[in-house]
């Protein structure tokens, strides 16, 4: 059936609208939020997502890869939207944000979690202390701090601190950055980023214009400096590579506890056959442990 | 010379007549309501039929129709019967989700291959949930996409039943939208573990003595015809679409709505032939658009009695019995305003739908605006025929419907004996064609499967003596 998918451009938006005589079904892919990683390609059971090749010129990054979707395969499930390491695919079922998959518990949520210890950072504390340095490092703008001043200029106190979770890639700048250690951060990818610098050719940093936590960054020599540390494993970087410099290898997907089919297909798209089979040992050893505890209690 | 004559005479030697077995069973494809009459008038005879549909259940596109001309019966009501009865025929196998994908042999002697989709619910155990009240599986499914049955007007899931008359009535796995989550084999959803999501395809063989092709006709895309509108305006829609709005057991009840906002619309435009008989599209003609339109005027008529309904024809293209008669009854009854005019453009503006065009009879230019605008788009072949249509080595004609072997003394049998064609799959017709087409089909399959044993070198031979002479 191909009546129904109106794909349009909006503003830097591709919205995909599939309008019914009882539902709508809106699919935004915000174009500034994309970085290209190509995740949603991997993992759509439609293959509905196309990445689009990037333009680059004398080693610095022209146009990041675009995604651009087929609007006759979407099905609108949301597997892309839990997934997506930058929050830029969002579902909308008559003007309200779902995603169908996640409600019908037929795939797992993705486990991502900013958490800031009132403890430690409690309102009303001085700006001097810290700087508001979470704020500042901060790379997609996620976090508000509101200030109040006191007398001079620089001097202020924290009013109120807030998370835009919709902007929040969870990449931990702002746990590093913080001196009083009181954010917490989980990234729902666990891996490795290896990059290879002698394959890179002189002067080259698309790498590290693409990377969206600054994981790999350029120093005062001009030189690629990779801080692991703050790597969500998004792989946006070896998509941009042109020597294929970088290896990104994706360990362990944190995710609730659900059984399903397709998550296991996305899985092993995502990350490889082995962190598969360890997620399917662990699931059945637990299986196992519950059924054994089971029959002894009723012995 | 006579001689030589003589000479030949002497050597000639009697002609044994070849025999070959006959397998008494007739092969259909495609369970439209002319595949479904032509296996009942097959199977009354007491001869085996094996019914062959390429989709989830029989009835094809008849089922989708609200009431049917000239005597305005619910399109449903006539079907669901036949439907059954075939279904549950001791002489028909129904064979869904399923395609011909091999034809070898010959007349009385066909060797069919089918490939049968998996349908990934045993229909043996599913019990439609009748205890729980509402199907489970459905409802846990995440998957949604446009339903075939209501042309896209409204949403199903990867499983699901077509509609409520299907035969066989039960659920079916899309396998293409599939996205394999298995929640709904799960045995919390599925009590009775109907869903098997590990089912394979299978391949079906069968000798059989005859074929007739009804694989019917499919609506050419409406994304082809843009200079309509069809890609911009939602509330340009599709005759068929516009069948589904007015069917009492349709998307909104019975009141015909608009897509775009699911308001009643009050003003109409019917446009016959958009896109045949086109130099820019296709040429030929789809025979029944200018009928059907008008039906559906009086139908939208009678559901919207302060509505108005203009019809933008090229030509009164009303053939058969009566049916001038019918139209006569839509400008009457329904004030059908008829305008004979060529459509250029059609576009969205404010909410609402434009139109422009040319008047043929006033050489003015036509401007309308309305609410929502009726296609009739060109009947095509469906999806595949060229295919089916190499398979069985039949003719097809430019336009890629297969041929009849003469239009008036053989209009159901093609080029290749013991195929034959009926309904739609031949040319576009109405349903009081197709059935009589249908059953001259199944007349004429009848008369290969009464002969006690079947002599294809017969008619050679006749073409030796001639020679000789």
């Amino acid at each position: 059936m191909k009546r129904g998918v109106m794909k349009r451009q909006l503003d830097k938006k591709l919205v995909l609208e599939r309008k019914t005589l009882d539902t709508c079904y809106v699919l935004t892919l915000d174009d500034d939020m994309c970085v290209g990683c190509g995740i949603c390609e991997t993992i759509c059971p439609e293959e509905a997502p196309k990445l689009s090749k990037p333009v680059t010129k004398d080693g610095r990054l022209v146009e990041k890869p675009c995604i651009d979707f087929d609007a006759d395969k979407c099905t609108f499930c949301g597997e892309c939207v839990d997934l997506c390491p930058t929050n830029a695919i969002s579902i909308e079922i008559d003007g309200e944000q779902r995603v169908p998959i996640l409600e019908v518990e037929a795939f797992p949520i993705a486990k991502k979690l900013i958490a800031i210890d009132g403890k430690k950072c409690w309102l009303g504390a001085l700006i001097a202390t810290c700087d508001i340095k979470c704020q500042k490092e901060c790379p997609t703008e996620a976090i508000d701090v509101t200030v109040e001043a006191i007398g001079e200029e620089s001097a202020g106190r924290i009013v109120d601190i807030k998370v835009l979770g919709e902007k929040c890639i969870f990449c931990k700048k702002c746990e590093s950055a913080c001196p009083e250690g009181a954010i917490h951060v989980i990234t729902p990818f666990r891996g490795s980023l290896q990059l290879d610098t002698s394959l890179c050719p002189e002067g080259c940093q698309i790498c590290a214009d693409v990377c969206p936590s600054e994981a790999i960054s350029v120093d005062e020599d001009k030189k690629l400096v990779v801080t692991e540390e703050f790597c969500i494993y998004c792989g946006a970087c070896k998509q941009v590579c042109p020597e294929k410099a970088i290896k990104v290898d994706r360990a362990q997907v944190l995710h609730t506890d659900v059984q399903s089919g397709a998550w296991v297909i996305a899985l092993e798209k995502l990350t490889s056959y082995r962190p598969l089979v360890k997620e399917m040992t662990r699931k059945s050893e637990k299986k196992r442990r519950i059924r054994v505890k089971s029959l002894a209690g009723l012995r | 010379m006579t001689k030589s004559l003589e000479e030949k005479v002497i050597r000639n030697k009697e002609v044994k007549q070849l025999k070959s077995d006959l397998h008494k069973k007739a092969l259909v494809i495609g369970g439209g309501i002319a595949g479904i009459r032509a296996a009942l008038d097959i199977a009354n005879a007491g001869f085996p039929v094996v019914l062959v549909e390429k989709r989830p259940t029989i009835g094809g596109h008849m089922a989708q129709l609200a009431r049917i001309f000239p005597s305005m019966d619910l399109a449903i009501d006539i079907l669901t019967p036949l439907m059954n009865e075939v279904g549950h025929h001791p002489n028909v196998r129904v064979f869904t989700l399923s395609e011909v994908i091999g034809v070898n042999g010959h007349l009385g002697n066909f060797h069919i291959r089918l490939k049968r989709n998996p349908r990934l619910v045993d229909p043996g155990k599913c019990d439609l949930c009748k205890e729980r009240g509402s199907a489970q599986c459905v409802e846990v499914c995440p998957v949604t996409v446009p339903s075939e049955f209501d042309e896209g007007l409204t949403l199903r899931k990867a499983i699901y039943i077509p509609f409520p008359q299907a035969v066989p009535l039960t659920y079916t796995i899309d396998q293409d939208v599939c996205i394999s989550c298995g929640k709904c084999a799960q045995p919390e959803v599925c009590g009775p573990r109907a869903v098997n999501l590990a089912e394979e395809e299978e391949i079906v063989e069968e000798d059989v003595g005859v074929v007739i092709v009804t694989t019917g006709y499919e609506l050419y895309g409406q994304e082809n015809v843009a200079e309509y509108g069809a890609n911009e305006c939602p509330d340009v829609i599709t005759s068929l679409q516009f069948e589904r709005l007015l069917s009492p057991e349709g998307p909104t009840a019975g009141i015909p709505k608009r897509p775009s906002d699911r308001k009643v619309p009050k003003k109409i435009a019917l446009i016959p032939c958009a896109g045949s008989r086109d130099e820019s599209h296709l040429h030929h003609y789809s025979n029944i658009c200018f009928t059907y339109l008008a039906k559906q005027a009086i139908l939208f008529k009678k559901l919207v009695p302060n509505g108005e309904v203009y019809s933008l024809y090229g030509d009164v293209g009303a053939v058969g019995e009566n049916y001038k008669h019918f139209v006569k009854r839509a400008q009457e009854e329904a004030g059908v305003n008829y305008i004979w005019a060529e459509v250029s453009r059609i576009y969205e503006q404010d909410g609402k739908v434009k139109i422009l065009g040319v008047d043929s009879q006033l050489h003015k230019s036509v401007e309308m605006e309305v609410d929502m605008v009726v296609l009739a788009l060109p009947m095509v072949p469906s999806l595949g025929i060229k295919d089916l249509a190499d398979q069985i080595r039949i003719e097809v004609d430019e336009y890629g419907f297969p041929h009849e072997t003469h239009p008036k003394l053989r209009p159901v049998e093609s080029a290749t004996s013991g195929i034959f064609t009926a309904g739609c799959a031949q040319t576009p017709m109405d349903i009081q064609s197709t059935v009589s087409q249908a059953k001259a089909a199944a007349r004429k399959a009848l008369d290969v499967l009464t002969q006690m044993e079947h002599a294809p070198g017969s008619a050679k031979e006749k073409v030796e003596d001639s020679s000789a002479r």
